[in-house]
């Protein structure tokens, strides 16, 4: 009984999975973080005594209960510019597939000590990006899909994933889920969530929106309608993956979902990070299909 | 030196680590999924247990977008005095926004920080004091004092607005304004 147990468990996390997923989740997510933190480079401000967030308070502004034991900013701030600047370089690397675990921890730790020096200036991409890249630093994300293996004529390109890899992969799925059905609780708190205008309140909100939503109070119905399919779609995001009729139904869904706040609400990174997620739910056959055509016709080996 | 693939291949190791890696994937599992409701009983009971390791990593984050319920349009509105010794005004007061934009969208990620900037500074109020004015008087040398307002334009609830709708959304909106204090720029 224990040996069937352990041997489920063994299968569970660490049996080998084709890295194409991995790799896929890494253009993606990478992708979308090396944007973001290319445009960062205007806020260098933001990590410096210039601005609200004098260095001296930065760990002090974090709530008790949530601050970390050590700052990892280990950079002195007049050479936060040159910081950031190494940070956007490794996740151009990491985004071309080089570099690999070391290179992929060390983007982490730059990332975690720009989210520490100034807490109060984050965004929810800023914060769900590290918890991936935190897995992805142990897994070996940079093996398919890299401009390496353009010149790795001879060797040939590793398929599937080594034990920690395959943890990292399933944990990711867990993170995911997690991230879901939290945010579909918490919702469940707000009154307006419960009677269905919740979706209003963002639409109407000029803060919020890049045009102008109000039409839509003379089609409410679909303020109702979008307001508990989000609740719906979110709780229930755990159970559908684990149902593999449910999975591509309710990833096409978050697709739509994820698109729609990044159009209209302009949260495009958030959106996209996200939606990278998402190839790890999809079946590795499909995708390989989707990377062998696309490969076929731009002539590449990647 | 053995590469970490090379490592991951030898018997022993592979189930040494696997072991070690079992024990982490609990523990780190445990951690995430308490966590993500962090003012729970569970999360104070074993605060001492997981919050060291979570709050260093990251995963201390509770997931609650636009919960419980969406915020409606908010922002601070200030005004820069430049008083002498007696208090008389020695320079005409200067009023600015925080986002500058005030009430306005902004989807420019470069200038999209300031509204998450603004709902830190909010909630605790002492966070003005200790951040956001310190800066402001940083940004207007010679100034004495900020005034600050908190100002919240109400979104109309959806029966409202589906109720009248030959009015605006602008003319159902009402503005209330909170915290009102004035900050003085000398205080360490």
């Amino acid at each position: 009984m224990l040996n069937r147990v352990l041997k489920s468990w063994d299968h569970f996390w660490f049996a080998p999975r084709k890295l194409i997923n991995l790799a896929l989740m890494r253009v993606l997510l990478i992708g979308t973080m090396l944007h973001l933190y290319f445009l960062r480079s205007w806020n260098i401000a933001y990590f410096t005594d210039q601005s609200f967030m004098p260095r001296a308070l930065a760990l002090e502004s974090i709530e008790e209960f949530l601050r970390p034991t050590w700052a990892w900013f280990f950079w002195p701030d007049s050479m936060a510019g040159a910081v950031h600047g190494v940070y956007v370089l490794c996740l151009l690397l990491l985004f071309l597939g080089i570099g690999g675990r070391a290179l992929a921890l060390f983007a982490w730790v730059l990332h975690m000590g720009f989210l520490d020096r100034n807490y109060a200036a984050l965004f929810g991409a800023d914060v769900i990006s590290g918890v991936f890249l935190f897995y992805l630093a142990f897994s070996d994300s940079c093996a398919r899909l890299s401009v390496l293996n353009l010149f790795k004529k001879k060797k040939p390109v590793r398929l599937e994933s080594d034990f920690l890899t395959s943890a990292m992969m399933r944990m990711m799925q867990f993170q995911i889920c997690i991230i879901y059905a939290y945010t579909g609780f918490e919702k469940l708190k707000g009154m307006s969530w419960w009677d269905g205008t919740a979706l209003w309140s963002v639409l109407a909100n000029p803060q919020m929106v890049n045009m102008d939503w109000s039409f839509l109070r003379h089609i409410p119905l679909v303020i109702a309608i979008g307001s508990f399919t989000s609740v719906i779609f979110e709780i229930y995001f755990p159970a559908a993956m684990l149902n593999p009729k449910f999975r591509m139904p309710w990833l096409v869904l978050g697709l739509f979902f994820h698109l729609s706040i990044g159009l209209i609400m302009g949260l495009m990174h958030f959106s996209l990070v996200m939606i990278s997620t998402y190839f790890l739910f999809l079946s590795p056959d499909l995708l390989e299909r989707a990377v062998t055509g696309l490969k076929r016709r731009i002539g590449l080996r990647i | 030196m053995i590469s970490m693939r090379a490592m991951l291949k030898s018997k022993k190791l592979v189930f040494f680590t696997k072991t070690l890696l079992s024990i982490w994937i609990l523990y780190h599992l445990f951690v995430v999924i308490i966590m993500s409701n962090g003012s729970s009983y569970l999360a104070r009971f074993f605060q001492r247990a997981i919050t060291p390791y979570a709050n260093q990593t990251g995963f201390n984050t509770s997931w609650n977008f636009f919960s419980p319920d969406p915020a409606h349009t908010m922002y601070l509105r200030y005004t820069v005095n430049f008083n002498n010794e007696n208090g008389d005004t020695i320079k005409e007061p200067i009023e600015g926004f925080f986002p500058t934009l005030k009430n306005v969208g902004v989807f420019d990620v470069r200038e999209r920080r300031e509204l998450y900037l603004m709902h830190y500074f909010i909630l605790p109020q002492e966070r003005l004091e200790r951040f956001f004015v310190p800066a402001i008087c940083r940004q207007y040398p010679g100034a004495t004092s900020v005034y600050v307002d908190f100002v919240i334009e109400s979104i109309a609830p959806l029966d409202q607005a589906v109720t009248l709708k030959n009015q605006t959304m602008a003319d159902l909106s009402k503005q209330n304004e909170f915290i009102k204090r004035e900050i003085s720029c000398h205080v360490e």
